[in-house]
């Protein structure tokens, strides 16, 4: 993924409905970061870019280019993990198809 | 362990501690009393891991993590160990931070709100080191002990701490360095020797002390340093690093 959308909080989101996110160019360490990762990992994070700032709910500032979870990571973690479960399951559902297709 | 306790105003007849409050330090202190620094009267207390849903004016909020170093026993009778770390007291409809003293052993000890895991002056005895990989990529101790990590040919390479951190309760990775060329700082999870992303990660260039956001965090992780490689062998300098609260 090349682009990301993100609020005034640098919060991430995958759709802009109404129109009031920026779009960003994710930088190449960036796309690296958010790449293959489900909608639930990606909108827990803020992505920062560089010479940009956004406050924390406790007022402390940080500076970009950054990429952080703003979310509990561990529940981030647990859906990413879910994510990769299902694509594995679906993966050796189009395996078995393939097979049988194949007649091996 | 965590869990949430609560009391009134300064103890209670089963526990080995009181709070109290006040802007000038007690005289006499019992072993275990805690001082927040308030001038504001402390209704109630509660030692818990997460923020009260509904504290009352005046309510102290000890932030129980998994470490601290003014930890102790808070029953007479058998142990629930208790991990103060912070506090924070709801005053006119929002939690302000207070700063806190214990009374162990005779003294007066400061709550830290920050931990130094790496500096010139920290004894780095006891296995704290970089995971390296050898050639092409090392870790090297300086005389004035900061240490210089490089990387002689490309992609980037990740170091990773040995040692690792119970970063809950911090919200603050600082870094101080120099010399860096788009290195990432940030942190990564404990259980794998190697990892190819950190789960937070800040790009810099050039020399300073940087913050990276990490509290969203729970549990053990390690510091991570994504070292650059921009077409020549490179290294950069790392000074200082601290957890803060």
């Amino acid at each position: 993924m090349g682009k990301i959308y993100i609020d005034s909080e640098c919060k991430c989101h995958t759709t802009n409905p109404d129109g009031s996110f920026r779009e960003v160019t994710l930088s190449e360490k960036a796309q690296a970061f958010f790449t293959n990762k489900c909608k639930t990992f990606i909108e827990g994070h803020r992505y920062c870019p560089e010479g940009e700032s956004y406050t924390r709910e406790d007022g402390k500032v940080f500076y970009g280019e950054c990429a952080v979870p703003w979310k509990p990571y561990d529940e981030l973690d647990a859906a990413q993990r879910e994510y990769e479960r299902q694509l594995l399951k679906e993966y050796e559902a189009a395996l078995s198809k393939i097979e049988a297709a194949l007649e091996v | 362990m965590i869990f949430n306790m609560t009391g009134g105003g300064s103890g209670g007849a089963a526990l080995n501690f009181e709070v109290v409050g006040g802007t000038t330090q007690p005289v006499s202190p019992k072993e275990n009393t805690i001082w927040v620094n308030t001038d504001q009267e402390i209704t109630s207390w509660i030692f818990s891991a997460t923020e009260p849903e509904t504290p009352e004016e005046g309510m102290v909020w000890i932030f129980n993590g998994t470490s601290s170093i003014v930890e102790f026993n808070a029953l007479k009778m058998n142990g629930i160990q208790v991990y103060p770390i912070s506090a924070k007291q709801y005053v006119g409809g929002a939690l302000v931070d207070k700063t806190a003293k214990s009374y162990q052993g005779g003294e007066w000890v400061e709550w830290i709100f920050d931990i130094t895991i790496l500096s010139p002056t920290v004894d780095e005895t006891g296995g704290w080191n970089w995971y390296e990989s050898g050639s092409p990529a090392s870790a090297t101790k300086n005389s004035d002990g900061s240490w210089s990590l490089y990387r002689t040919t490309g992609p980037g390479y990740l170091f990773r701490t040995k040692n690792v951190w119970d970063l809950t309760g911090y919200s603050i990775l600082r870094v101080s360095l120099s010399n860096a060329v788009e290195d990432a700082i940030g942190v990564v999870t404990a259980s794998t020797a190697s990892v190819s992303n950190a789960l937070a990660q800040m790009l810099v260039t050039g020399s300073g002390t940087y913050d990276v956001d990490i509290s969203a965090f729970n549990g053990l992780h390690a510091v991570a340093i994504n070292k650059n490689y921009n077409g020549s062998g490179h290294s950069v300098k790392i000074t200082e690093i601290k957890l803060i609260v």
